[in-house]
């Protein structure tokens, strides 16, 4: 299939580019912090491992994401590799779902192997395995897909930079976007309530992938809640790509 | 013959500068390829041969016409199953070896496994890879990875190719061999487009030519049509001449006398004359050395489309 | 072509080098202190605390990761002047931030009110305090237990001890003693037929000798004429 043929040459471009020793790296990082913290808290060790851990891994993805995803198309056109392919029998939106999947593929790899070793050093720690932790990872990772789509549609379009700036704030906004309503909710004049109350429909409600405070504290999971959110990112990421696949199919590469 | 290619007022705008104003780079261009033929397209740098390629391959979309090739409309991607494309000085992904990225192409023409490695072998042995297949493409020299590109052009067996610019980067034996594998796949009844301003490998290979001047298709046709079979002038090499019959010829001839090295060099306009100064020099006794009739060049006959054109 | 200075590469060395600052940043100075012992720098360090608010839109949605770090750096204040000078006057601030950022932060609740109020010598704060935990953290019991035994040991309230017992026996997980408790302040507070009531029905369904025999003795105790002194227990 033509999708997976791009996608798969996009994770291996992603792995010649030695990105995975990155997580090598990483997990030396995470394993001596970890290692200083435990001697500093009074008995915290758990909830600091799980609670650093989760949000290096999630921030340690969204900057690759971000940094991968703006390059993924404006790339190809710099550099004129996207000639010979779109020559070839080849969809133009092909093309890009095969680019989009082959980051989400590298994502998950660098962020899946991460997660495991965070919740292999609170099994350490804790004595006993505690699988939600990758559930909340894995919620994230969603998140984080999001934002990859965010940063492949800019890429149709814009320079790095500015698709760098664009998607930074697309990622911050969309974090604080939960408390941005509760805030407008309470306090806001109703001019401001409907601007604020506007872009928390347009842009991603980030906040609600996040459940790893819930997971950690050991509270309740509400199951309908989280299928929403599923639900509301597919829709999401749906709704970005067709964006992109509109933009990109009206494109000249001189 | 049917046409394998067939432009119709195509048609393309660009915004330039600071002010994006829409300027036409192409003027309603028409023109037809025709089956077996190696068609040639030629203009000076910024004619709109690059433009009317990316056209054809999809990589730019046209303001107004159409074109069908091999009988399908431009924008059908199935019609792409049959074509061949090497972009002007190419650039493919440096960090995939030479193998990797045609298997990676085979793949997108939905080659089958089978397929892929038995067309690999083949075409990089007859663009004379292979040595280097295992190395990634940041290892390749510019003359390698044009050959490359003429190997991802064939993959999948096409029975029109469409080459930019395919001499740029290669040595005069590379360019030996790319004009041989141009005509071999002539011989092999494939239809040939490509787009030079190298004059003598056109004039060597192709049946027919275009050319492209600011935008407009200036001239299309057969190569010995558009060239005046009539020659320019022939030169008549002579020795043991005389300053009488020196005189005698310029009376006769009113054409120029030069001396040379080797004899008297006559430059007569036509045949006519050529006939009288040889009578008269066979008479006088003189030694004809040579004979030479000098054809219109095809650089010549472009030079003057392209100046005749010049605002 | 030139390559662009920004390859994935590099880029994922320089994210790795900036989680690196970030985490041994954060982190090492805490560490260092607590080695060398030098206190100045925490201590001053709560004045500048900035308001929790500010902290929670700061730390874009990783409060809870801000509320960690928030209490590392309350520890070491603790440490620093536990055995020093003894005076924890920006304890109930930073404690206030810890749980503002992560209000489920069960152990900053209990353990700041621990400090507060031994260290610090602030049962009401501790109070406070605790009352927030269980407001915010109604299923667990170790804000109200904590409660419970803050009335019971120094403010020797024994109504509201029973109180806040009772709210913790319904609790999940809470300790084996609970119900104990709870009968000995139903007796000390003059319920004594209540308190009867309680210590049959543990001595009848009693899984453990020990846990019955206890109940035997307190019966007993009970059943004597003489007033009930003030409870003590031998776990």
């Amino acid at each position: 299939m033509k999708i997976s043929a791009i996608a798969l040459n996009t994770f291996r471009e992603a792995v010649r580019d030695r990105i995975l020793y990155s997580i090598l790296a990483f997990a030396l990082l995470l394993i001596g912090a970890s290692a200083i913290l435990a001697s500093l808290s009074i008995g915290q060790e758990g909830r600091i491992v799980k609670d650093l851990g989760l949000a290096s891994s999630s921030l340690f993805g969204t900057f690759i994401a971000i940094f991968l995803g703006i390059g993924l198309v404006f790339k190809e056109i710099e550099r004129r590799t996207i000639y010979a392919i779109i020559a070839k029998p080849i969809h133009r939106f092909e093309f890009l779902l095969g680019k989009y999947i082959g980051l989400v593929l590298t994502l998950l790899v660098t962020v899946g192997v991460m997660a495991l070793l965070v919740a292999g050093l609170a099994w350490a720690i804790d004595g006993h395995w505690t699988s939600d932790l990758l559930g909340a990872a894995a919620l994230d990772f969603l998140a984080l897909m999001i934002v990859t789509a965010v940063a492949l549609l800019f890429s149709t379009f814009s320079t790095p930079t500015l698709s760098a700036i664009f998607t930074l704030a697309v990622f911050v906004i969309g974090r604080l976007s939960g408390d941005l309503k509760l805030f407008a909710d309470q306090f806001a004049g109703p001019g401001l309530r409907l601007i604020i109350n506007g872009m928390y429909m347009v842009l991603p409600d980030l906040s609600r992938f996040q459940i790893g405070a819930q997971i950690v504290n050991a509270l309740p999971l509400d199951p309908a809640q989280i299928a929403w959110t599923v639900m509301y990112g597919l829709a999401y990421i749906l709704m970005l790509l067709l964006l992109a696949i509109g933009i990109f199919q009206r494109r000249d590469f001189k | 013959m049917e046409p394998v290619i067939e432009i119709e007022g195509l048609c393309k705008d660009f915004r330039v500068g600071f002010w994006r104003r829409r300027t036409r780079i192409l003027h309603s261009l028409d023109l037809t390829v025709h089956r077996g033929e190696i068609f040639g397209y030629l203009g000076p740098n910024g004619a709109g041969k690059t433009t009317t390629l990316k056209l054809l391959t999809g990589l730019i979309l046209p303001t107004a016409g159409s074109a069908r090739l091999l009988g399908r409309d431009l924008t059908q991607v199935a019609a792409k199953q049959q074509i061949g494309f090497l972009p002007e000085n190419p650039y493919f992904y440096d960090y995939l070896t030479g193998r990797e990225f045609l298997d990676f192409c085979g793949r997108l023409f939905g080659l089958r496994a089978s397929d892929r490695r038995e067309r690999i072998a083949r075409l990089l042995r007859l663009v004379e890879v292979q040595e280097a297949a295992d190395h990634q493409l940041r290892k390749y020299s510019k003359g390698m990875i044009q050959r490359l590109g003429l190997a991802q052009a064939l993959i999948n067996d096409p029975s029109l190719v469409i080459l930019d610019e395919p001499m740029s980067g290669l040595d005069p034996l590379g360019r030996k061999a790319m004009r041989d594998i141009i005509l071999k796949l002539k011989a092999e009844g494939r239809t040939i487009f490509f787009s030079s301003h190298i004059l003598p490998d056109v004039e060597v290979l192709c049946d027919r030519v275009g050319i492209l001047v600011a935008g407009r298709l200036r001239d299309a046709g057969r190569l010995d049509q558009i060239l005046k079979t009539e020659t320019e002038s022939i030169e008549l090499t002579l020795q043991r001449v005389s300053p009488d019959l020196s005189a005698s010829l310029r009376n006769l001839t009113q054409a120029p006398i030069l001396d040379q090295p080797d004899g008297v060099l006559v430059r007569l306009p036509d045949e006519e004359r050529l006939e009288l100064a040889l009578r008269a020099a066979v008479a006088a006794g003189a030694r004809v050395v040579s004979v030479i009739p000098q054809r219109v060049t095809l650089e010549a006959h472009f030079l003057r489309e392209v100046q005749g054109a010049a605002p | 072509m030139p390559r662009p200075f920004l390859q994935p590469a590099r880029i994922s060395t320089i994210a790795l080098l900036l989680a690196g600052v970030v985490l041994f940043g954060a982190v090492a100075p805490l560490h260092w202190e607590a080695l060398s012992g030098a206190q100045l720098g925490v201590a001053e360090r709560a004045f500048f605390l900035p308001p929790p608010e500010a902290l929670r839109v700061a730390s874009l949605g990783f409060n809870n990761v801000a509320a960690d770090v928030i209490w590392l750096l309350t520890i070491q204040y603790i440490g620093a002047h536990i055995f020093t000078d003894a005076k924890l006057p920006e304890l109930f601030q930073m404690v206030d931030t810890v749980v503002t950022l992560d209000p489920h932060f069960v152990e900053a609740y209990t353990l700041g009110a621990l400090f507060m109020n031994y260290s610090g010598g602030n049962v009401r704060g501790a109070i406070a305090l605790l009352e927030r935990g269980t407001r915010a953290n109604p299923t667990r019991w170790e804000p109200a237990h904590d409660l419970a035994r803050t009335y019971y040991l120094d403010l020797k309230d024994y109504r509201q001890a029973l109180h806040w017992f009772e709210v913790t026996d319904r609790l999940p997980g809470r300790p084996h003693y609970v119900p104990r408790f709870i009968a000995r302040l139903y007796a000390a507070t003059g319920h004594r037929e209540t308190a009867l009531g309680l210590w049959r029905a543990m001595r009848d369904s009693a899984g453990s000798d020990w846990v019955r025999e206890i109940a035997e003795r307190e019966i007993a105790k009970l059943e004597r004429p003489a007033a009930p002194s003030p409870p003590q227990e031998a776990r």
